[in-house]
């Protein structure tokens, strides 16, 4: 049931790292009705508790670093990340300025890469759809019966305290 | 650009006479880093009318420190945060961090180094 | 003394584009302070500009300043390494660049304006704006090439020519958006739940407006006389039929206001413009290096926009000042927000049209 949902209505959240506004406003134009990303169910929320897809522009900044790694840790399993613009992707132009890392990726692991500067909306368009695709296996994965695949091993169960110490410590050494 | 120094125990002084919010625009603080020693401009314009822009400048060694002008200009509190941030000088009663971290480079525009 | 509450807003939020955090102080509903927190894009453009690149570069680097009014940006720049090269502009060149600045500042003032609708919580309107707002990036794209940052200004002149096919498809297209702004300019003006929203909140008056330095609408909503198209004989404004745009009230609706006449009064200057394009090169050649100090201003959508340069006879030049228009607008914005109620906050904001990456570079 939920996993029909998740892919029919993938809700959006949209964070601006330090990018010149040009990423920013071409989101907001293919939200809008000549492009109109919402025929996919989306819609732009500013919630992360319940967003799907983080929509990431900009080369991250010293000061909105943890702002970004709060707002990803904050968003709920499965989430899928949209770099969004070729200064997202790699630091651009603004690669090697001293208040910049280089990209995004540094920070939180990047699913899609859009490039363009700007990223046209046919791009974001086609960047959010594969996240979609993304976000169906990633949910999948979540759901798949992993003791019946013989995925989870004996070493990661546990069934007191004291066993997982002891096998941890073993593991580390 | 019409250039008129002054110097910072008269800037206070000079900047009270001269400014008039009614006729003038204060555009902004600028600081330029001559090699050894700071220059720190303060750029005004006249509204609705076609003559340049006037600058009051002032030079100033790195250490020393200068008074502010938010009593006479309430706005100016953030070019002068900027210069204090970009150049790291020191102005009275403006405090540090308008743009950078703790961690970020400190005084960036600076030559000497 | 009743106690307050501090409300944090930002740095991400549902109403705002752009990371910015501001700190209310509230009494019950009232705000009675406010911070602002604007350093959330501070990248450090100005130094690579004296570091990284040379002075032919620049225009596309302090582009990506903003990329709602990118070409105000390089545009502001060349003219300031112009006045320290040497170079002749060709008339024609100046009308491309006009024109493509009214463009900009249509695109502008709409965006701005589906975002105020947005944050009044008339989400059918921010549609219909935005909408008829994909007009206006068509024919950027038909002139330069791109959507946004269209890198279309060069020191010298301008990159692109403008064909007689483009100049029909302006003139086709612009006859097509007026009606549509006259429609959206009816329903700012008569719409019930809008002027609810919008009268007598957030008004500044010409005083303060004057004392805290507003620029741009934000100051001409208030009657305050400050435009830099009339206060600079660079470009040939008055030819064009530029008239100062000025209402009395100051509050959001006032702002709205003048930003929906300014775009029918950049219709009309953009159709006069298309008129009266002059024969000549659209690029000259430039040599040398930039020596000496120069300043620049130009009237972006926001306000006002300068830029100071010294070279010193390098490729490198040794100091690039920006000042945007928001960065100077600030003090006016924490001003009018003391003495608000709390929840008119998102509409009053939006009706800045604040840019932050401009603001912090």
């Amino acid at each position: 049931m939920f996993e029909k949902f998740r892919k029919k209505s993938p809700w959006i959240l949209h964070y601006n790292a330090g990018s010149c506004n040009g990423c920013d406003i071409e989101i907001l134009a293919s939200l809008a009705p000549k492009y109109d990303l919402e025929r996919f169910g989306i819609i732009n929320t500013g919630n992360p508790k319940q967003s799907d897809i983080l929509l990431v522009t900009g080369p991250v900044t010293l000061k909105s670093r943890e702002r970004l790694v709060e707002l990803y840790s904050q968003m709920p399993e499965p989430k899928v990340v949209v770099a969004i613009g070729v200064c997202t992707c790699t630091g651009g132009v603004f690669r090697k300025m001293y208040n910049v890392k280089a990209g995004v990726d540094r920070y939180v692991p990047v699913d899609v890469y859009v490039p363009g500067c700007a990223s046209s909306p046919d791009q974001i368009i086609d960047g959010v759809v594969q996240a979609l695709a993304i976000l169906e296996e990633k949910s999948k994965d979540i759901e798949k019966p992993k003791r019946l695949f013989g995925e989870l091993t004996n070493n990661s169960i546990f069934t007191n305290r004291r066993e997982m110490a002891k096998k941890i410590k073993h593991e580390k050494n | 650009m019409k250039k008129i120094e002054t110097n910072s125990e008269n800037l206070k002084d000079d900047i009270s006479a001269f400014y008039d919010y009614k006729i003038w625009h204060y555009i902004t603080v600028n600081g330029v880093d001559l090699g050894d020693k700071m220059e720190i401009q303060y750029l005004f314009k006249k509204y609705g009318n076609k003559e340049e822009v006037v600058c009051y400048f002032l030079t100033m060694d790195y250490e020393k420190e200068i008074p502010s002008i938010v009593s006479i200009i309430p706005s100016a509190y953030l070019g002068e945060g900027e210069v204090v941030d970009m150049f790291g000088v020191k102005i009275k009663e403006i405090p540090k961090g308008l743009l950078l971290e703790e961690d970020s480079c400190q005084a960036p525009l600076r030559k000497a180094q | 003394m009743k106690k307050t509450i501090n409300i944090p807003y930002g740095s991400q939020h549902i109403a705002l584009l752009e990371p910015v955090r501001f700190q209310f102080e509230t009494q019950n509903e009232k705000i009675v302070g406010v911070k602002a927190d604007i350093g959330y894009v501070h990248r450090g453009i100005e130094k690579a500009c004296t570091s990284t690149f040379e002075y032919k570069q620049i225009p596309s680097v302090v582009a990506r300043v903003c990329g709602l009014c990118a070409i105000t940006h390089s545009l502001t720049y060349v003219m300031a390494v112009e006045q320290i090269i040497d170079v002749n502009v060709s008339e024609k060149a100046k009308y491309l660049r006009m024109l493509m600045v009214e463009l900009d500042r249509i695109h502008s003032h709409m965006l701005c304006l589906s975002h105020t609708a947005e944050n009044a919580g008339y989400e059918a309107l921010f549609m219909q704006i935005m909408a008829d707002r994909e007009i206006i990036m068509d024919i950027q794209e038909a002139i330069s090439g791109n959507r946004v940052q269209f890198d279309f200004v060069c020191i010298g002149g301008v990159n692109r020519d403008i064909t007689d096919e483009i100049v029909k498809f302006i003139i086709k297209s612009l006859n097509e958006l007026q009606p549509k702004i006259e429609d959206i300019f009816d329903m700012f003006e008569n719409n019930w739940s809008l002027s609810l929203k919008y009268k007598g909140i957030g008004a500044i008056t010409k005083e303060n407006a004057s004392i805290y330095n507003a620029l741009g609408p934000l100051a001409r909503a208030a009657g305050l006389e400050t435009d830099v198209r009339a206060e600079s004989d660079y470009y040939p404004y008055e030819k064009i039929g530029y008239k100062m745009i000025l209402e009395q009230t100051g509050d959001i609706y006032g702002r709205n206001r003048v930003r929906l006449r300014e775009i029918l009064s950049s219709i009309d200057m953009i159709k006069n413009i298309l008129c009266d394009i002059p024969e000549g090169n659209i690029i000259e050649k430039v040599k040398g290096k930039p020596n000496g100090e120069s300043v620049a201003r130009l009237e972006a959508p926001r306000g006002e926009i300068f830029y100071y340069l010294k070279g010193v006879k390098q490729a490198m030049l040794d100091r690039v000042r920006t000042k945007t228009p928001t960065f100077s607008g600030i003090p006016a914005m924490v001003e009018i927000f003391k003495g608000q109620e709390y929840g008119d906050v998102p509409a009053i904001l939006a009706s800045f049209d604040p840019c932050m990456s401009c603001t912090a570079k």
